[in-house]
């Protein structure tokens, strides 16, 4: 009688137990406010956006009208040309930013001088208001009295780039921010699954003779890769909705020069609340979220083959 | 969030109103910051003094963009406020959605009479095949030319005084092959290009709205003007305030709305003016630009309305469109308040207000049409790619015109 039990079995008469209920009774009461308010700002939002989305939105009488919105959207070139440069932007600022924070994480690892320091100021930029930020990158982008042009003119020779007049230098310049800003973040995420890597192991590879890059190489980057893989989904997702830095650096949602830095949330913007086309805009934000979602799905399948859990 | 936020807000306000038993309360939703808001409630305050029965209450929604999205909000719900400031495109879909009060039947022709016809155009839709009156002006503001006073001591008068002055001005001082000075300042927006449009001649649409006429011999003749010019200006997506002060730029063509920075930017450095937009192969027209106020009937009750429409009358008098310009610097609505002694008494002392009261009179607007904001981005996009070298003046405005004549005219 006093058998332990290893696994939970399923009572098949748990459904006759009172006592099966008022438990269950008990947790939904305490889920109760984040059902409500999930329910309320999450999923009825949710829902909401697909049904409209099939509609021409009027105001107060929409009309339905099946898949014209989407299939108008698919016909649009500027939605490609968004969709170019939200994947452009993806690219060039999610793999830089994640290089660059591993390597200062395992920097700030090592004990040195003004640690905190350091993880403050890194920090900093993520907890800045985006709207101030990008106001003080309209300086710094500035043709002539920019901080970036007075160093690349002064000290590299380089002729002074307009930055946010040039069409081919409108999304680096939004690059350039997003990976100032978004660094910190990384920063403390690495950091944190740095610390939680057992010093037994760095221990065992000393004795054993490896060399600083054989430890990062063979320690820190399998350990950490849970780390790494968490980091890489949520400044994919992060990423793929790039809106305020865009829509301060050129007031509105006109997306920059000739719409050089018009991504797919800008062009949701100008879609739904520019051109007041609801129904059109919930299209848009739709397809966002199914190319995320896919996008995701395929980096939890490959994850299998790289992220290691200890 | 928002609807049910404003659900609350509105069933707050009706139960404040049903408090103060005979008063009738009256929501304005404003976009109005805090340096035109002092007074926008004097004048709230003096209308109430006169109306005791009278509660206006101001609503600051936030910048333009909170207030169309607080409002299309609202209005889906079914519960606006009373009143508010709206621009054209979006009070043709608060007419589509059958929420607007018609103000024209209840305004006397002599007032009518008395109010600038870009105004009056501005104001005025057709609901049911009839041109009706369905909103008032309220902060409108005129296309000018601010001027360097040390560098330009009289303003051009004409395209081809603009570009020679734009020319002789334009200096590379320390011989780096870029200027340090320029001449004039472009920043590429659709009403900056419509002026040139239109003063050599030019119509956006037809009359009937089904053909878009951008790609006329009137658009290339603008284009290829602004081409010209562009050689002697600097040229940026962003306000040209800043460089103006800066003495970076001798001249550039903006909205009067912008005058309080153009005034702060060049304090201290050099003086300036305002002058009537140098004239064009046809005309010297200016776009208007700026808000007008509607009244709603959905969701409002009788006694709402007709106090809101009070208002909506006091704030077009003479008296109060003065006062509102003055302090603002937003133009006056009234042809009589132009030419009144009082406006001549503050024009002596504000000489910068003088040109925007000349262009309210030869002002014009957007045709109305439902998809406008679109049409304006095509004509936009044209200009850049001409700006840009991409695209010459022809292919550019061709290719607007097919887009808005197959995307935004058929619908």
């Amino acid at each position: 009688m006093m058998k332990r039990k290893l696994l939970p079995t399923i009572d098949p008469d748990r459904y006759r137990n009172v006592r099966f209920w008022r438990d269950t009774a008990q947790a939904y009461l305490y889920l109760l406010p984040a059902i409500v308010i999930l329910g309320t700002f999450t999923f009825y939002p949710f829902i909401q956006a697909f049904w409209i989305s099939f509609y021409r939105w009027k105001i107060r009488n929409p009309e339905f009208i099946g898949w014209e919105n989407y299939i108008r959207i698919f016909h649009d070139d500027l939605f490609w040309l968004s969709l170019w440069h939200t994947v452009y932007y993806v690219l060039g600022s999610v793999i830089p930013t994640m290089t660059l924070a591993m390597l200062i994480a395992v920097l700030l690892n090592s004990k040195i001088r003004g640690r905190s320091f350091f993880r403050t100021a890194f920090f900093l930029p993520y907890v800045t208001n985006t709207v101030a930020a990008s106001m003080v990158f309209l300086w710094i982008y500035d043709r002539d009295y920019g901080l970036l042009n007075y160093i690349l003119h002064n000290l590299f020779h380089i002729r002074l780039i307009d930055w946010l007049n040039t069409p081919q230098f409108a999304m680096p310049a939004v690059i350039l921010m997003g990976i100032w800003r978004f660094l910190g973040f990384d920063i403390v995420i690495f950091l944190a699954g740095l610390q939680g890597i057992d010093k037994t192991y760095y221990e065992a590879a000393e004795v054993d003779g490896a060399t600083g890059w054989a430890r990062f190489r063979y320690i820190t980057l399998p350990l950490l890769s849970p780390t790494t893989f968490f980091v890489f989904i949520i400044s994919i997702i992060g990423a793929f909705k790039v809106f305020q830095e865009i829509f301060i650096l050129w007031s509105g949602p006109g997306g920059g020069p000739l719409h050089a830095a018009m991504t797919v949330m800008v062009y949701f913007y100008n879609t739904a609340w520019g051109q007041w086309q609801l129904g059109r805009g919930a299209a848009v934000a739709n397809i966002l979220f199914v190319i995320i979602f896919i996008i995701t799905l395929i980096q939890m399948r490959l994850s299998k083959r790289w992220v290691f859990y200890q | 969030m928002l609807r049910k936020s404003l659900v609350f807000l509105i069933a707050l306000t009706l139960l404040t109103v049903a408090g103060f038993a005979g008063q009738v309360e009256v929501t304005f939703w404003h976009a109005m910051s805090s340096g035109h808001q002092p007074t926008l409630q004097a004048l709230a305050d003096e209308f109430m003094q006169t109306h005791p029965d009278i509660k206006i209450t101001l609503v600051y929604q936030g910048r333009y963009g909170d207030l169309s999205q607080k409002l299309l909000s609202a209005v889906a719900a079914g519960t606006p406020p009373v009143m508010a400031q709206m621009y054209e495109d979006w009070t043709m879909k608060f007419i589509e959605a059958d929420a607007l009060l018609p103000l024209g039947p209840d305004i006397p022709q002599d007032v009518i009479d008395d109010i600038p016809q870009a105004f009056l155009d501005s104001n005025t839709y057709v609901v049911n095949g009839q041109k009706v009156l369905m909103t008032v002006p309220f902060n409108k503001s005129a296309m000018v030319l601010f001027y360097n006073t040390d560098l330009v001591p009289t303003p051009p008068k004409t395209w081809d005084e603009l570009l020679q002055m734009a020319k002789d001005l334009t200096v590379d001082k320390d011989g780096d092959g870029t200027p340090d000075q320029y001449g004039f300042g472009i920043r590429p927006y659709t009403e900056f290009f419509i002026n040139f449009f239109h003063q050599a001649g030019g119509r956006i649409l037809n009359d009937d709205m089904t053909k878009c006429l951008i790609n006329s011999p009137e658009g290339i003749q603008a284009m290829e003007y602004l081409l010209k010019l562009k050689q002697y200006s600097l040229y940026q997506t962003s306000y040209l305030s800043g460089p103006f002060g800066d003495g970076k730029v001798a001249m550039y063509i903006g909205s009067s709305a912008g005058t309080p920075y153009v005034a702060k930017a060049s304090e201290g450095k050099h003086g300036w003016m305002t002058a009537p937009l140098p004239v064009g192969p046809k005309n010297g027209d200016g776009i208007i630009q700026g808000t007008n106020v509607g009244v709603f009937q959905l969701g409002t009750t009788q006694a709402q309305r007709e106090a809101a429409v009070e208002f909506a009358k006091f704030l077009i008098s003479k008296e109060a469109t003065l006062q509102w310009a003055e302090e603002t610097g937003y133009l006056p609505v009234r042809k009589s308040a132009v030419a009144s002694e009082e406006w001549k008494n503050f024009i002596a002392k504000h000489p910068e207000a003088e040109a925007s009261g000349k262009m309210a009179l030869i002002g014009f607007v957007y045709p109305h049409h439902p998809n406008m904001y679109n049409i304006r981005q095509s004509i936009a996009t044209a200009l850049e790619q001409v700006m840009l070298g991409k695209a010459t003046p022809k292919e550019a405005l061709d290719a607007a015109a097919k887009q808005i004549d197959t995307e935004y005219l058929g619908e």
